[in-house]
């Protein structure tokens, strides 16, 4: 389980500078929320795009700050579907770890398995909007 | 007729809206310098010294020197009658090109119409009437909407159909956004000096700025704007009442009324009752979800709005609290978390991590 301060130092993404650098980052494959941004465990077709080195911003903030940024150690894939509310499909092999970096949340570890990215939306007066962290 | 000799350029569309017609009133002769203070001190009291200061100036410019008698004082706004025939027509048959910036430079058009409007009414709109205040009150809109090359140059041939175009290029596509044509001046007024936009999926950018106004001129005058809505500044300054904020007749506006001030604070405020018992929120370790109904008229439709706690601490130590709105017929805090994901309620507490 790495730390904030060896993710920063693997990936060179860094994190608001007031977030514990000494906490662990725990690597789940059950249901995790980070900010707007959900990993449901899901039994879909497995993505066969593998995740560049330099990520992949799964919600693109503004100007580039608050992204969520999707950063893989060993093989891990993700095919963006923007359909609704959810984001895309990741798949993370046996033995890879995939991390979701966000400046204000820090990061989130995610074991091997298959999941659905979901963004956070809310009931507007006429219709359903995504929620913006 | 020749073209007007006098080119002034104004801070601000407020400042043009206040300085055109005075200066045109003092064209046609207007000379009670007692009124004319009265209207400057009314200016400054409700739009600020610094409008007030470039009316001043404004109006010096378009007017000094210039022939003060009635005679050629009555064509003052003839020329703005025939202008407006011809702008009719262009704007009629082209087609402005529509680029992303621009849809939103269109969309602040028509507010900064309305806010210039509200904004003459409190300077002049009392019971104290006298002939300048009436100039402004019915020539305030003698402008011209700018950033339409085709309709300035039609003018120019209009006003100096056997003469040489002036020497000075007509404003162009990013100069122009008002201008006043009178007999003897034409005020023309820049395109805001800033302008505040965020991303948004369906507009590409709109207007919106969350500590002070969006849209600003040189001289101050602003326009404050709230995810692309156009609200009243007191909204942005969080200056409401509660109860302020419930008279509101646009939904609209009370919805980003209150979203300014946070749904925790308003759901207090309001005492909007709660929904089921609060819940522990699963891989948020220590924090509740609490559910609370807003009745129709608050938020227009019947919903209901879910009080959460981040998952991480903010840079003060503290946590942010906030609300999202859910359907009204989510019945306890885990259903309408759940709700906000797509989830079940029991797919929702198996949550391992929250951040």
């Amino acid at each position: 389980m790495p730390t904030v301060e060896e993710a920063i130092a693997a990936f060179g993404v860094t994190v608001d500078p007031h977030l514990d650098r000494q906490a662990d980052i725990p690597i789940l494959s059950g249901l995790q929320f980070q900010g707007d941004v959900a990993v449901i465990p899901a039994e879909r077709t497995p993505s066969r795009t593998p995740v560049p080195a330099g990520g992949v911003a799964v919600v693109r903030g503004e100007a580039g700050a608050n992204t969520h940024l999707l950063l893989a150690t060993g093989t891990v894939c993700y095919t963006p579907d923007a359909f609704g509310t959810v984001l895309g499909v990741l798949t993370v092999e046996e033995g890879a770890t995939a991390y979701l970096a966000h400046p204000e949340h820090a990061f989130s570890g995610i074991g091997p398995g298959t999941y659905e990215l979901r963004r956070q939306r809310e009931q507007g007066d006429r219709e359903t909007r995504l929620v913006a962290d | 007729m020749p073209f007007p000799d006098r080119v002034v350029w104004v801070p601000s569309p407020l400042t043009g809206a206040l300085a055109a017609p005075i200066a045109a009133g003092l064209n046609t002769g207007h000379r009670n310098r007692r009124v004319l203070e009265s209207v400057y001190r009314a200016v400054d009291d409700s739009a600020g010294r610094g409008v007030g200061d470039a009316v001043r100036a404004a109006v010096g410019a378009a007017t000094d020197g210039s022939v003060h008698d009635p005679v050629h004082g009555a064509a003052a706004t003839a020329l703005h009658t025939s202008v407006t025939a011809v702008i009719g027509a262009a704007t009629g048959s082209a087609t402005p090109r529509r680029e992303p910036l621009t849809g939103v430079l269109d969309v602040v058009f028509e507010a900064t119409d309305a806010a210039v409007r509200a904004a003459v009414d409190a300077a002049v709109g009392g019971p104290l009437q006298d002939t300048l205040r009436g100039h402004i009150r019915t020539l305030w809109q003698a402008h011209l909407p700018g950033r339409r090359h085709t309709a300035w140059l039609r003018l120019v041939d209009q006003c100096w159909p056997d003469g040489p175009p002036p020497e000075e290029d007509p404003p162009s596509t990013r100069d122009g956004w008002w201008w006043w044509p009178f007999r003897h001046f034409v005020m023309l007024c820049p395109p805001p000096a800033e302008l505040h936009l965020e991303p948004d999926p369906r507009m590409l950018r709109r207007p919106h700025r969350a500590d002070g106004p969006a849209v600003v001129w040189a001289d101050g005058f602003g326009l404050h704007y709230w995810h692309g809505v156009h609200v009243p500044r007191a909204v942005i300054d969080d200056a409401w009442s509660t109860e302020e904020i419930l008279r509101e007749p646009n939904a609209e506006v009370r919805r980003c009324a209150i979203e300014r001030r946070g749904w925790d604070r308003f759901v207090a405020d309001a005492g909007l009752a709660q929904i089921g018992p609060p819940a522990d929120d699963p891989g948020n370790p220590g924090q509740t979800l609490t559910l609370h109904d807003v009745p129709s008229g608050i938020f227009t439709n019947h919903v209901r709005v879910l009080l959460c706690t981040n998952g991480t601490v903010e840079r003060d130590g503290t946590r942010r609290r906030f609300g999202l709105t859910v359907p009204a017929n989510c019945d306890d805090p885990i259903t309408a978390a759940a709700w906000t994901y797509g989830l079940t309620p029991a797919q929702y507490a198996t949550a391992q991590r929250r951040t």
